[in-house]
């Protein structure tokens, strides 16, 4: 497997960003400093703008106030950046398993076909689909369609991997099963990765640090550092003390971050785009 | 976009020489014409011609080379008509996908033209145009036209954001995006456009050639009509039918075949 180069990471900073869509406040000066290659993820309750936050980390939206940098420089929209995993594997259906992970290099132009397809097939055998190139996606189960969008982001090699809620709409053996074979990826690849869950488990089982977020404009409610040893696997790592200490704690604090009264309640969450965005690709 | 056709899909085991299984569509045609030949019979073949007369009549047509310029015309026609119709319907089309503001606009005209059938047209283009291609081109676009764009508009719109998002997302710019997402995305509806554009076109064009013409298929049928040759009727009547069948299955379908395979409902 290891035909793939190291890729690394760029550290991340967010700095006293402010954001808004109408009235009210979404963030009101949100600070994170993420380390390169650090694996951080980020729970709250639904509507606290988790993914507004990544979408201002890809460019998608500009903050009013306050700056994202990367690596020290501020982000550009035009370039990407960032590799974006969504909450539902958006495959284009008309091309193929292998023509699907090769889009952005075919974007970017740099590459011959050849070459393009080369890497492209090496990529997709990294995350365990050898054999499956000329596969259409809906011939593909949810998992495996989920590591092709996971291939189809890694091969740009971006040194900053962002992940709105990858495996939400996995069963949970799938789940867990994509969650060693990020944490192996990862491991081999070493981006900063920014990761957005509604899973306790799955933030401690995975990340280095947890900022769990506030309902909107209260920012950050807890910045946890998760020192459960690596490398993880789940039998062991899941049934630690540690884990089901982080685990208890993080229970905790979303119950207190959920019952704070709020008109945006998860039931009646339905407005703006980037949410509608959500609910379509869900469909 | 290369690959759509057969490596895309999972191996299946080899087909094997069989004849294909039987459907009850094998009878439909047979006993259309079982059913003429036997009400003809009731009839004196100048008034209800037999089948094989209607064939006698068309193997007459076609040696003496009569039919060709019919058939030619009538090609022409749909050829400028439904061509024109497809171009401008792609460009409104999307545009009425994209902008809401033309979407506003442009859907009320598409509903008041389609409530209007084509053929009333007719007598105001002759009176513009005079007799000829103008006055049945014009037609066959103002019917082929407005059903085209609404399809083509509603594809647009079903056009997922998150593809569009996730394409971005890799890099694409403006117009990547229009030809590797919007295009191979629409590309179904574009067809489905195309088949019924066609098809309204064609009863257009028949429709018109009745009223404004001197050739084509619909000029055979009014003008058997006129001079009662039953023959020529049925013979321009089995020829509107057949080439609208022919295209059909041997365009449209095979087109829509391709996308069979990745079309989400
Ligand atoms: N385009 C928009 N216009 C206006 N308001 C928006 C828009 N997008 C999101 N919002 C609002 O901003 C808030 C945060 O939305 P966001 O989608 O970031 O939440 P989230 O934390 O990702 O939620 P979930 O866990 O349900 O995905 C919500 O209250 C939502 O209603
Ligand atoms: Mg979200």
């Amino acid at each position: 497997m290891s035909n793939i180069e190291r890729i690394g990471g760029d550290s991340l900073l967010i700095d006293d960003v402010h954001f808004n869509y109408g009235a009210g406040a979404i963030f009101d000066g949100l600070s994170i400093d993420v380390q390169p290659g650090e694996f951080l993820s980020i729970i709250g309750p639904s509507g606290c703008g988790k993914t507004t936050l990544l979408n201002l980390l890809s460019g998608f939206l500009f903050p009013r106030q306050g700056s994202i940098k990367l690596r020290g420089k501020p982000i550009a929209p035009e370039d990407p950046h960032f590799g974006y995993v969504f909450q539902h594997a958006t495959l284009f259906p008309w091309l193929t398993t292998v023509e699907n992970v090769e889009f952005g290099l075919r974007m970017e132009g740099n590459l011959s076909p050849l070459e393009r397809r080369e890497k492209a097939t090496r990529y997709l055998q990294l995350v365990g689909l050898e054999g499956f190139e000329n596969y259409l996606p809906r011939h593909l189960s949810g998992g495996m369609q989920q590591r092709v969008s996971l291939a189809r982001a890694l091969v740009m090699e971006p040194r900053l991997l962002l992940m709105d809620e990858p495996f939400g709409a996995l069963d949970a053996i799938t789940r867990e099963t994509m969650n060693d074979e990020l944490l192996r990826l990862w491991d081999e690849l070493g981006q900063t990765v920014v990761f957005i869950t509604h899973d306790i488990d799955e933030a401690v089982y995975l990340s280095d640090r947890i900022v769990v977020l506030h309902r909107p404009p209260n920012g950050i409610f807890r910045d946890l550092s998760n020192d459960l040893p690596r490398p993880r696997s789940g039998p062991t790592t899941r049934t630690s003390e540690l884990f089901w200490q982080y685990k208890k704690e993080l229970i905790a604090d979303i119950a207190v971050v959920a019952n704070t009264t709020n008109p945006n309640s998860d039931d009646d969450f339905d407005d703006g785009p980037s949410a509608r965005l959500l609910q379509e690709a869900a469909l | 976009m290369s690959v759509i056709g057969r490596e895309a899909i999972p191996k299946r085991s080899k087909s094997t020489l069989k004849l294909p299984k039987f459907t009850w569509a094998w009878l439909s045609i047979p006993s259309l014409l079982l059913a003429w030949m036997l009400i003809a019979t009731q009839f004196p073949s100048y008034i209800l011609p037999q089948v094989w007369d209607v064939a006698e009549e068309g193997y007459r047509w076609f040696i003496n080379g009569e039919l060709f310029p019919h058939l030619w015309a009538s090609f022409l026609e749909e050829v400028g008509g439904f061509g024109s119709a497809i171009v401008v319907a792609i460009v409104c089309g999307f545009m009425a996908g994209f902008y809401k503001g033309f979407r506003e606009y442009i859907v009320p005209l598409n509903g008041l033209f389609m409530a209007i059938p084509p053929i009333a047209w007719a007598p105001l283009m002759l009176i513009i145009f005079g007799i000829g291609y103008t006055t049945i081109i014009v037609v066959i676009f103002i019917s082929a036209v407005n059903p085209m764009i609404l399809t083509i508009m509603e594809g647009v719109l079903t056009i997922q954001g998150s593809e569009v998002r996730a394409a971005r997302a890799l890099g694409a710019k403006k117009i990547q995006l229009f030809l590797y997402v919007y295009l191979p995305a629409s590309l179904p509806f574009i067809t489905a456009a195309l088949r019924i554009g066609f098809s309204q076109a064609w009863r257009a064009l028949v429709a018109a050639e009745m009223i404004g013409a001197t050739q084509g298929l619909g000029w055979m049928v009014s003008m058997g009509g006129e001079i009662g040759n039953s023959r020529q009727v049925l013979l321009g009547i089995v020829l509107i039918g057949g080439v609208s069948w022919m295209f059909e299955r041997l365009f449209f379908r095979q087109i829509e075949k391709r996308y069979e395979v990745w079309r989400l409902n």
